[in-house]
């Protein structure tokens, strides 16, 4: 079994988002991974970036791109969504109007740079310090303007796929996984 | 919840919530060291110098691909001190379930009573409908002489039987496993209902 459904564009609108818990939830769809995946690999090569990823503004990793397999990507996604709201909520306690697009972390022999795409997504950036970071740093917001129309609202795209059987008890199934992952 | 249809992924968000002390980086210590290495990424911990929440701490699970979904879990917790309440509000953002770790302590009732109110309404400013949001009530350090009776405590922080209640002792690991299970099960079940009924008819 496969997920095999994806809705037209007329079925996502009549879906109306997701707010059923009261707040958004994130559908990416297939041809949305591969415009994602493409505009990061562009950055990547423009920029000479040891790794790009793209993650979602609640700390969740949506790509990678790179050199990236010494990194736990799933805590460094998590660390990264954390930085970046905690700096905006910094940039409002000192004007309420201010949001800070960039935040730029600049090593001995790396930097590190982030992005905030839109409502939903986060740009992050790994280069050689060697790298002018003026020029990364506008590589990187073409990419995020980029991103930003590839992904215009990720949660009004709705439950446009289907899991792979309506029949299959997901709960029990991942309860059985837990337990499975349990050493004692 | 994000869920990536390209990869199968379903990505769940869980925050381990309540007072300072009640426990809640316990849990998440228990569960990095009993679940298979594999399976689960390092647990982080942003802690002051005292080893108290700065931040936040993190972990996420990979259990089995299910359903052709691979899911993956991630596991929250707030820093529990009063005057980090900005730090909460941001860690609390997108949850998709909650487990509220109570304190056994008879004098800690107070700030169970206290974090609870400033749970609920954290969640209200989110714009999250109370009622059937995925949430699971742990009742942490039983094992301690003092532990506040069950029904006590239920009258006090005005439970009504609404959300599942476990007992457990996290420092040694009991009642840390039934808690992340009854709150992914919960999760889980609304994801699905959440799918059906949003999906269109084939």
């Amino acid at each position: 079994m496969a997920f095999t459904y994806l809705a037209s564009e007329g079925e996502m609108e009549e879906l109306g988002g997701c707010l059923r818990f009261g707040r958004r939830d994130i559908f990416i769809q297939p041809a949305q991974q591969r415009a994602i995946e493409n505009a990061a690999g562009h950055l990547a090569r423009e920029t000479g970036a040891i790794f790009v990823l793209v993650i979602t503004r609640g700390g969740q990793l949506l790509h990678a791109r790179g050199q990236h397999d010494e990194v736990d990507l799933p805590v460094l996604s998590s660390l990264a969504a954390a930085n970046m709201a905690a700096g905006n909520e910094i940039a409002r306690m000192i004007d309420k109007h201010e949001a800070f697009q960039v935040l730029a972390h600049e090593g001995g022999r790396r930097s590190l740079l982030m992005c905030v795409v839109n409502e939903h997504l986060i740009l992050l950036l790994l280069v050689p310090r060697h790298e002018p970071v003026g020029w990364v740093r506008m590589q990187m917001q073409e990419a995020a303007r980029r991103l930003a129309g590839i992904t215009p609202n990720l949660s009004a795209a709705g439950a446009a796929g289907r899991t792979e059987s309506d029949d299959g008890d997901l709960a029990e199934l991942t309860d059985q996984a837990l337990r499975d992952l349990w050493t004692g | 919840m994000y869920i990536n249809w390209a990869r199968r992924e379903l990505n769940l968000k869980i925050v381990y919530y309540g007072p300072a002390l009640s426990g809640k980086t316990t849990n998440l210590v228990q569960i990095h060291a009993r679940v298979l290495p594999e399976a689960r990424s390092e647990l982080i911990s942003l802690a002051t110098a005292q080893d108290r929440t700065l931040f936040f701490d993190f972990l996420e699970l990979k259990p089995k691909k299910i359903l052709g979904l691979t899911p993956r879990i991630q596991l929250y917790t707030v820093p529990g001190q009063p005057r980090y309440e900005a730090s909460r509000r941001l860690v609390l953002r997108g949850a998709d379930g909650v487990v509220f770790v109570a304190d056994s302590e008879l004098n800690r009732l107070k700030d169970n009573v206290l974090s609870w109110c400033n749970m609920r309404h954290q969640l209200a400013e989110q714009g999250i409908v109370w009622a059937g949001f995925p949430l699971v009530v742990q009742l942490n350090k039983r094992d301690l002489p003092s532990a506040i009776a069950l029904e006590h405590f239920l009258r006090a922080m005005r439970m009504d039987g609404r959300f599942p209640l476990l007992e457990a002792t996290a420092i040694e690991g009991a009642g840390v496993l039934d808690t992340l299970r009854a709150i992914v099960g919960r999760v889980v079940t609304r994801v699905q209902q959440e799918l059906k009924e949003t999906a269109p008819v084939r």
